[in-house]
Parts: C-alpha cells; structure tokens; sequence
C-alpha cells in the first residue's frame, strides 16, 4: 500500500467515525456540516496517518473543534439554516427530535469553546485533561468553559426538563 | 437538570446521528486527492526554488492558484512595528499555528502590525490551495497571542477590518478596508424606549488604521460598528455571542372578549402591538447576548373590554418594560422604564391605567395577592390580570422561595 496510510486507518474511520460525527453534530448545530467537517478531518489525518503521534482520536478531536470554531467565526453573522429543514421528524421519534432542536438551539447559544467544553465533557464523557488538549487550553480553562456552558445549557433547556425527566422515569 | 441528565439529553439528541455507508470511499478518495495537491505545490516550489526566482513564494505558486490579488496577501506591511521583523515574524509563527495547515501555501503575511495600548495587534493572511467555491485563504488578527476573527478570503467579500483588543475589549483597531466606518461607543433609551446611537467616522492616519483607546467590555458590548447603514460586528469577541432572545408569551383568561378568538386574530393585527420585531426598538448595529434574558409578552382583555399588552424587551442585562392598553385595534405602547435588574426573580407588575387592574407575572411561580385586607387570594398560573385594589403580590418559585413585593 505504497499511497495511503496503514490498513488500522479503515478500522479507525469504522470504528470512530460515528462518535465523531456526533460530536461535530453539535457542535457546529447542522448535519451536513458535520458531515463535510468530519470528512475533512479525516481526509487530513489520511494525509499525515503515518506521523500522527498519540492516540489518533485524539487528534481527530483537536482538528474538529479548531475547525468548528474557525468555522463558526467566518460564518460571522451568517444565520445557520434550522434544523428542521435538515431532519423530518418521524412518529416514532418525535420526542427526540424536539429534543435535538432545543439542544441544538441552546448549544448555539453558547460561545464556541464553551459550546465545545460542553460536548466534549458531557457527550463523549472525557476527562477534564483530554478536553484540555482537544482545546489546546489548561485544564482551568475548561473548567470554567464548561461549568459557564453547563449553566446556560442547563437555564435555556429548563422548559423541557420536567418532559425528559418524566419519560426517563417512565422507561 | 443534573450532569447525568445533560448527558442523557445529549445522549439522546444524537442517538440517530449516524455515518453515511459511504464515508470511508469518499475519505479515502479526497485523502489521495490531498496527497496528489501536496505533491504538485511541493514540486513546484522546489521547481521555483531551482529557477532561482525572486518572486518569492506566492509569485511561484501564481500559476497553480490564481486567485485574486487580496490586498491582505499583497501590499507590504504597514503600522508603526512593519519594520520589527522579531514581532512579524511572531506574529506569522502564532497564525501558522493556529490557522495552518497541509492546504497553507507560503508563509503568512503580515499586513499591519501595530503597536498597541492593549500590547502588539497584527493583521495577518495566508493563502491556501482552493478549487472553485472555495476561499483563496484566510485572515484575521493577531492579538497578543490570542488568534481572533478568522475568516475566509473570498473575492468582493470585504473582511472584518475592526478588533476589540485586549482582555477587556478597551482597544479598538480598525485598519483600512475600503469601507467608510462610523463607530459609536455607547447606547442609550429616548423617552418611548426606542435605542439611540450617535456614530461618528473612523478616521484612520496615513498608514490606514486607528488605535484608540475606548470603555472596557469584558461581558457586555456597547460599542458598535457599522457601513451604509449595515452593522459591522468587529473581532475579538470570543464569549460574547449574540442569538435570539426566548419569548414567553401567556394569553391571560378572558382576552377573547377585547381581542376576539384567538385563532381569526390576523397576524398584522398582533404585529401593530409588539415590539420585539421592530427595527427601532432593537439594537440594530450592537451585538448582545442572546440569553440567559427572556422577553415576555402579556396579552389579555380587561372586563370592561380594553385590549392589553405587557411586553418586556431584553438587551443584555436591560429589561426594559412597555404596556399598551386600547379599546381600539390600534393602540400606543408606553415605554415604564427598566424592570429592576437587582431582584434575583425578575417579576413584572404594570398597573394599568384608569383603574383597569394590574397585570403581574413572574415565570414559573405560583401567585398570591391582596388588597387592603389580610386575606390572600391565590392566582391561576404565573401570569394575570389583578383587580386595581391589589396591594401586595406574594411570590413562591419552583424552588419554593417565597418573597412578597408591593403593587403600588
């Protein structure tokens, strides 16, 4: 295979992709441009797979949250398309789709590397030190990023708490 | 809601994000295409190299990437540090890092670096291997070591020329790009709670730039920037993000009677009355936070048939608060001031005028009041219309707080 990188590379977009693409989802609030920034990251590392140094996850983390955030910024005042023109809910899942647009509006809400701090701390349930090198900032930077990002999250999905508690419980 | 809730939430939000069947041809294919590019820009600077060319980097690689000549990439750098090469080239080295990459061709360019009250301020561009539909490159600032307001490069798309530097945003720099800019620094509320700015040119020296020193905006921004009457929104702005502000709109009981049934209410008919949508009542050219305020909207109908609305408009911390009462379709808001910013529980009590009662409403609480007596009545739901002899109002939240305030 004298053009490309080690086999373990397709085994690692098989196997990691999806928690990835789940990551770009919210943070960049739109599928498609998940899609195209996951695509990205991983047509770069394709690129460099040999001199990747370190768990390539972790790189592949670091690459999607610069990205998401440089994205955001020359969006500027660009307003993103909603949600619901990317996702037609269906019956059976109608629930977590008004889930997944009041998450994605409120994750909006917040400023990028809060935003980031959040999805990363809480959706792929990282450590404070691996969030810290996916930011490239301290540990206290996170810290604080996510605590602030907590509290507005938690202030602007508060209508809807008491409807995922209940169906929680209900399970 | 708990961490643990959070997580199930996001959990959840995510739960059908999945990767298309394809994801691995179509990474691999763009992998080898990116390898093919390296390969070619390689070749031809090592070609460009052997030629000897004083070009220098960007004239060698014109001929695979002829993008447009951006005056960022191009003229030679300006500002009073143009001659420290120590600081352009740390400045470069702080772009290359943050912004860099595999599709980077050359090396960043410096096109102002300044000194600065707030420390050293570069405006720096790098251009990038780009095929049709996509940016030549990219620009923004360097401040301190801090990389702000990156954007891309696109042709007859201006970029942002302004930055609040510094921690506490007290330094603007605007450089010249070709746009005539009025700033204004602060903003105010005339009499009908309408905002008002006053903006004045940005006048830059001969180098093309400003520097001046303005008020510190560390959580809340006052300055605003705009050209021909659209706002321009400067870099440096990272934590202040702008969005929409949450309405809680409650339809109080008997409204029908003033309003008619709500479901042949023309919408023209509502917009005459709200405010939240019109252009003088917002901060047009400002940026503010999109939360954690909230506006509400208070509609209901008095027994004797006078249609009102209570409606409160949020920008940052100012809750600024309206009524407009008419026994007509047609009626005139009257602007009450600010609601008072230290209680920890914004609640609204607007007495209407000609003894028409008072309306109260404090999100998610549960409601007592009363008169001149000592008996407390309870209210339905969190918002109502109280008779005019309402005195007091006993406030509980979901929480189970319990405060009382006057209705006077």
């Amino acid at each position: 295979m004298p053009d490309g990188p080690r086999p373990d590379f397709d085994d690692f977009v098989r196997t990691r992709s999806t928690g990835l693409l789940r990551v770009a989802f919210l943070l960049t609030g739109d599928r498609h441009a998940a899609e195209d920034l996951v695509q990205e990251v991983l047509e770069q590392m394709y690129v460099k797979w040999r001199r990747i140094e370190g768990a390539p996850e972790a790189y592949a983390r670091r690459a999607l949250v610069n990205r998401s955030t440089n994205r955001w910024r020359s969006r500027g005042r660009r307003p993103e398309a909603p949600l619901a023109y990317h996702d037609v809910a269906e019956p059976d899942h109608s629930e977590d789709v008004a889930i997944r647009g009041a998450v994605v509006d409120a994750l909006r809400s917040l400023p990028p590397r809060q935003r980031a701090a959040v999805v990363l701390r809480y959706l792929d349930d990282l450590p404070v030190s691996e969030v810290a090198r996916a930011m490239d900032c301290t540990e206290g930077t996170v810290k604080s990023n996510a605590a602030r990002g907590l509290d507005r999250l938690r202030a602007a999905l508060a209508p809807m708490a008491v409807t995922v508690i209940t169906e929680r419980s209900a399970r | 809601m708990t961490e643990t809730e959070i997580r199930d939430v996001l959990e959840r939000a995510t739960s059908d994000v999945t990767t298309p069947p394809d994801l691995l041809d179509r990474v691999r294919a763009g992998g080898r295409r990116r390898m093919i590019r390296r390969r070619t820009v390689l070749a031809a600077g090592a070609a460009t190299v052997a030629a000897g060319s004083g070009a220098g980097l960007l004239g060698g690689l014109r001929g695979h990437d002829p993008g447009p000549a951006f005056a960022r990439l191009t003229l030679p750098t300006r500002g009073d540090l143009a001659g420290d090469t120590a600081y352009l080239r740390r400045a470069a080295a702080r772009w290359r890092d943050h912004v860099g990459g595999d599709s980077m061709i050359g090396e960043p360019h410096v096109s102002w670096a300044l000194s600065t009250p707030a420390g050293p301020v570069a405006v720096v561009a790098s251009r990038v291997m780009s095929g049709p539909g996509q940016p030549a490159g990219w620009t923004g600032f360097v401040d301190g070591d801090r990389v702000t307001g990156v954007e891309a490069l696109r042709p007859g798309v201006p970029n942002t020329e302004v930055l609040l530097a510094g921690r506490d945003r007290d330094v603007l720099v605007a450089v010249d790009g070709g746009r005539h800019l009025e700033y204004s620094p602060d903003f105010g509320y005339d009499e009908q709670g309408r905002v008002r700015r006053t903006f004045r040119p940005v006048i830059l020296d001969a180098d093309g730039v400003l520097v001046a020193r303005v008020p510190s905006q560390i959580s809340r921004l006052r300055t605003a920037l705009r050209h021909d009457h659209a706002p321009v929104r400067p870099a440096g702005l990272d934590g202040i993000a702008s969005g929409p502000v949450p309405l809680l709109t409650r339809l109080l009981p008997g409204r029908e009677r003033a309003w008619g049934d709500d479901a042949t209410l023309a919408p023209d008919v509502l917009d005459r009355w709200e405010l939240r949508n019109r252009a003088a009542y917002l901060d047009e050219y400002g940026v503010h936070h999109g939360t954690p305020g909230t506006h509400w909207c208070v509609r209901g109908g008095t027994p004797d048939g006078h249609r009102f609305l209570v409606q409160t408009l949020v920008l940052d911390s100012d809750v600024r608060i309206f009524r407009t009462v008419s026994a007509t379709t047609t009626g005139t808001p009257v602007y009450l001031g600010l609601l008072n910013s230290s209680e920890t529980v914004p609640v609204i009590r607007v007495r209407l005028p000609n003894s028409l009662g008072v309306v109260v409403a404090a999100e998610g609480a549960r409601l007592r009041y009363r008169g001149g007596s000592a008996d407390w009545l309870v209210v339905a739901g969190d918002a109502a219309l109280l008779p005019d002899a309402a005195r007091e109002l006993e406030v509980t939240q979901r929480r189970g707080r319990t405060f009382r305030v006057p209705l006077s």
